[in-house]
């Protein structure tokens, strides 16, 4: 029986099978081994399977001293990350844009949302670096009066299986000291779903958002801390389904903070909540039951001092969990780094110049934005 | 008097050769399960499209997987020492676990032959796949140009 002879009639599922094991740049390679593969590389159902496969990897996006942002790919290993990119995204390059700065929004299943901060406006993009596609969203009519406040989120509709983007917009009067809300006279929010072409005007917002808020997207919904016009912090959810606010429990009682200190990302599958508020240590709380107040759990307490000198007063973001306790940390837009569970010690991440940098978990994929949006409004580059 | 727990199968490889499996074990491959469910009643299974080579290897993963009291970490330990075969042998392994609809074992070995496919060349690919390449020239240099960025 030769060997050779059932390997060259593997069937084309079973090749699919294989190659969406494969991270995306070694896919990309295998286009170039016979027509047949690229063929079967380039269709949406290899898309979805290497997608349900693909593993993700770490984002740092770092403002270049010339302008303008890269963002550079790092793999996961089971220690840390890899010290070499996986691969470069020239973001402003690409996207052609040659002023202001960008920053990312959110990413969803290989696309990534990318907000660049104008002078008046804003643009925002829906992009995926694997498939080089990206188109910009419509202007939203509306120019920004000091003070002002403009959060963004990027989200998917599980049951329609649309992408949408929401800005959140506020108007009114900070207290200049602790940065809290004193009073909002004008709150708009508007979504825009991925593939139509004007943003939609929902009218209910509850509550002040923080325009340096990232809104994650878990489970159908954004989340976003956010403040009353007490000062009590809570938690607004967005239904990307229903486009309505809700709240929702927050791990600490609502009490007045001078300065909101708490993130929320998406960490091992549950919701976590980061908060640095305190002198002495950062308390990771996991939300182990979603949607349910009580199973919140306190699961990491990293001391703060002596080693690290301190991020005082400003945002810690959690990224990931390592197998052997470790985690991965970013602090605001300055530095990546790592507790390390052996030693309980704070370590920093050198990765090059300190330019601002923002982090966020990209999932490899094919999926092509040409199937949300018309053939005609999408750019490669 | 058996418990449907003690029951066992017999498995008739492609050439012939018969292995005794506990069913409990056995059904972990979706297509003997389905066999079993509809009532099949010969005597031994035969899987048309599994030798023997192929079947012992399979029993062996089954067998493990199968096993309550392994932990995930022996599991790993034992998938690390159970995908060190040569090439041609992952995938034939591949072939068999998809006619036999054995999910565990297939994601085991996609992602084995996925780690060595990670280190070669494209002309690498074709050999260890006995692929012909039927691109012209211009057609390659067109893909490579599309996907410049991932040659670097």
């Amino acid at each position: 029986m030769s060997d050779e002879g059932f390997l060259m009639n593997l069937p084309s599922h079973i090749i699919v099978e294989i190659l969406s094991s494969l991270p995306a740049i070694t896919v990309i390679n295998c286009k170039l081994v016979c027509k047949k593969w690229l063929s079967l590389i380039s269709t949406p159902e290899f898309a979805k399977l290497h997608l349900f496969k693909s593993n993700p990897v770490l984002g740092v996006f770092q403002h270049k001293p010339g302008g303008g942002e890269v963002c550079r790919l790092f793999e996961f290993d089971h220690h840390g990350i890899h010290s070499d990119p996986v691969f470069k995204f020239e973001v402003s390059v690409s996207l052609c844009i040659s002023h202001g700065a960008t920053g990312c929004v959110g990413s969803i299943n290989g696309l990534v949302c990318l907000r660049n901060f104008g002078h008046e406006y804003d643009a925002l993009y829906i992009c995926n670096p694997i498939t080089r596609e990206y188109v910009n969203l419509p202007f939203l009519d509306r120019a920004f009066e000091n003070p002002s406040q403009v959060t963004y989120g990027f989200g998917l509709s599980t049951i329609s299986g649309k992408y949408k983007v929401v800005r959140i917009f506020h108007e009114g009067a900070n207290d200049p000291t602790t940065g809290a809300w004193l009073s909002i006279s004008r709150s708009e929010c508007h979504v825009h779903t991925l593939g139509t072409n004007s943003w939609r005007d929902i009218r209910d917002v509850p509550f002040g958002y923080s325009c340096r808020s990232v809104g994650p997207f878990f489970n159908g919904n954004l989340h976003w801390v956010i403040q009353d016009l007490e000062g009590s912090e809570l938690i607004s959810c967005f239904d990307v389904q229903k486009e309505s606010f809700h709240p929702f429990p927050p791990p600490f009682p609502g009490e007045r903070h001078k300065r909101s200190l708490h993130s929320l990302g998406v960490v091992a599958g549950c919701l976590c909540l980061c908060d640095n508020t305190s002198d002495s240590e950062i308390v990771l709380w996991v939300m182990k039951e979603y949607g349910v107040k009580k199973s919140w759990i306190r699961e990491f307490i990293i001391s703060k001092v002596p080693d690290f000198a301190g991020p005082a007063y400003e945002m810690v973001y959690a990224l990931k969990f390592f197998e052997n306790g470790d985690i991965l940390l970013t602090l605001e837009d300055h530095c990546l780094f790592f507790y390390r569970n052996q030693s309980k010690t704070l370590q920093k991440v050198e990765a090059g110049p300190n330019y601002t940098i923002q982090t966020m978990l990209y999932v490899p994929s094919f999926v092509s934005v040409k199937d949300f949006v018309l053939t005609e409004n999408v750019r490669v580059f | 008097m058996s418990s449907p727990e003690e029951k066992t199968l017999i498995l008739k490889s492609s050439d012939n050769e018969e292995f005794l499996v506990k069913e409990s074990v056995a059904v972990q491959c979706i297509t003997i399960k389905n066999l079993v469910e509809d009532g099949c009643d010969l005597d031994a299974i035969p899987l048309l499209n599994v030798d023997s080579k192929n079947l012992a290897w399979i029993i062996e993963f089954m067998e493990k997987y199968a096993d309550s009291t392994s932990t995930d970490a022996e599991k790993k330990d034992f998938d690390t020492e159970f995908v060190k075969k040569p090439f041609n042998d992952v995938l034939g392994l591949i072939l068999a676990a998809n006619y036999l609809n054995f999910p565990a074992l297939m994601d085991v070995m996609c992602d084995a032959c996925a780690n060595e496919m990670k280190l070669w060349s494209v002309e690498q690919v074709r050999e260890k796949f006995h692929i012909q390449n039927d691109y012209t020239e211009e057609e390659e240099k067109a893909v490579r140009a599309e996907n410049f960025w991932a040659f670097e």
